[in-house]
């Protein structure tokens, strides 16, 4: 239990960065959540284009994957299992992540659908980048707060 | 857990995996149920459990439900200028391909006009030998008409496939003087209509690069890029107007301003895994569009046939 002598350490333990980490990625997790439930089929056919995962498991996805991430923002935002939600929104980020770096890799020229149809950007170097400090900030925030 | 809130106030590891399951099995039930009650609703709205693929009617199907013909000789286009496209090393199979699908045209026009049969044999062959400039004329029965008599004579001579010009009629193994007396008096037979007639069905129709060139050099067709402004400057089929799909997405106005004047409107992008195309054709559908195509090899095939590209901005 003794304090960690490295400054970076301490401040990644902190417990006000790990709550404003939980409470930045808990409002990205819910402004994403409602983005795709508003439009499930525009998400499922989001999904079908990143081509991962078999096409007769889109729309399984399509309409569980939305409320997972708002249940995952309420708990992080509310502090409810804020934990809990914090690892699996670390797990959804990385996958994510893996998701647009294949897309990258394989030159797809498609939608992210990461905010549903709110946001058409494209996969991309951006996308990435923006993906990873999210993945960072998700890692942050399942530490636990002491 | 309650007892001492404030000595350990988060779960250790194992109570943080129990509360993670909880929010997924959570989340996965909500999904499901609210989805069952889209699927309840009235109006009926919600995904299907199991997502079906669905079929993008292809031109050249469709037309060989309406007319078998034309579609034969449509096959016969594309594995001509698949032949006429493969490298040296795979010409001799794609010459087959080539060879075959033109048979079947020719011995198809041979049940419709046995006196002119032996001509689209001819020309046929004479393509798959690796004529590019000459493939078109595989696919069209109703050109071979107008030289009944030279037909016959190549396919009589032509040792490039064998089987086209043996297989369809006896006339094309006789010799050409004979082949050449007794065709001046057939009927030319009424050509197949030159271009395909594009049928009014909902939804996006498929087309390949011979059809969609048929199109193009009739100027029958209004063309559209949907890939970025970039990539369109960098390049594009010459006469395609650029409506990058995300454009589309945010201007909705964009697609219902086209205006192709009844004629068929053709949308590509970068074939292979590009999907704008077909997404653009989805939107112009849905925006009341009719006759919308998707030229799915895209702007790559198009390049490599070696037609004609355009560089520069949205004229």
């Amino acid at each position: 239990m003794s304090d960690p002598v490295n400054p970076i350490v301490r401040l990644l333990r902190s417990p006000a960065l790990i709550r404003v980490c939980r409470i930045g990625v808990g409002l990205v997790m819910l402004a994403a959540a409602l983005a795709k439930i508003g439009d499930t089929s525009a998400f499922a056919s989001q999904i079908h284009h990143f081509r991962l995962i078999p096409p007769a498991a889109d729309n399984l996805l399509a309409m569980t994957l939305p409320w997972v991430e708002l249940l995952i923002g309420l708990a992080l935002v509310t502090g409810v299992r804020a934990r809990s939600g914090a690892w699996l929104s670390a797990g959804l980020m990385g996958v994510f992540t893996v998701a647009v770096a294949l897309a990258v890799a394989r030159k797809l020229d498609i939608e992210c659908g990461c905010f549903g149809t709110a946001d058409a950007t494209r996969v991309g170097t951006a996308k990435l980048l923006e993906n990873l400090g999210l993945t960072a900030a998700a890692a942050v925030a399942s530490l636990r707060l002491r | 857990m309650t007892m001492e809130p404030n000595r350990d106030p988060e779960p250790g590891a194992s109570g943080t995996l129990r509360g993670a399951v909880l929010i997924l099995v959570a989340g996965v039930a909500l999904g499901i149920a609210y989805n069952s009650l889209g699927l309840a609703s009235r109006p009926r709205h919600g995904l299907a459990w199991i997502n079906r693929p669905e079929k993008i009617a292809s031109l050249e199907a469709l037309q060989a439900i309406a007319e078998p013909g034309t579609a034969l000789a449509a096959t016969a286009t594309a594995a001509s200028s698949k032949a006429a496209a493969a490298p040296d090393s795979s010409k001799g199979k794609a010459d087959t391909t080539a060879a075959k699908s033109a048979k079947s045209a020719a011995s198809h026009a041979a049940g419709r006009a046995p006196a002119t049969s032996a001509a689209p044999a001819g020309h046929a062959a004479k393509p798959a030998a690796g004529s590019k400039a000459g493939a078109a004329h595989a696919a069209k029965p109703g050109r071979t008409g107008t030289a009944p008599a030279t037909g016959s004579a190549k396919a009589g001579t032509g040792a490039a496939a064998p089987p086209a010009a043996q297989a369809p009629a006896p006339a094309a193994q006789a010799p050409a003087p004979a082949a050449q007396a007794a065709s001046p008096p057939a009927p030319v037979t009424p050509p197949a209509s030159p271009l395909p007639s594009i049928p009014d069905v909902p939804g996006p129709i498929k087309l390949e690069l011979a059809t969609f060139k048929r199109l193009y050099d009739a100027g029958a067709a209004l063309v559209i890029d949907a890939r970025e402004a970039d990539d369109y400057k960098d390049g594009h089929i010459g006469g395609a107007i650029s409506l990058p799909y995300n454009d589309a997405m945010a201007e909705p106005e964009r697609v219902s301003r086209l205006d192709p004047g009844g004629r068929p409107i053709v949308v590509y992008c970068s074939g292979g895994d590009c999907e704008l195309s077909m997404d653009l054709a989805k939107l112009m559908v849905q925006a009341g569009k009719r006759k919308v195509l998707v030229y799915e090899g895209g702007f790559p095939e198009w390049q490599s046939a070696g037609y004609a590209v355009v560089r520069g901005a949205n004229p």
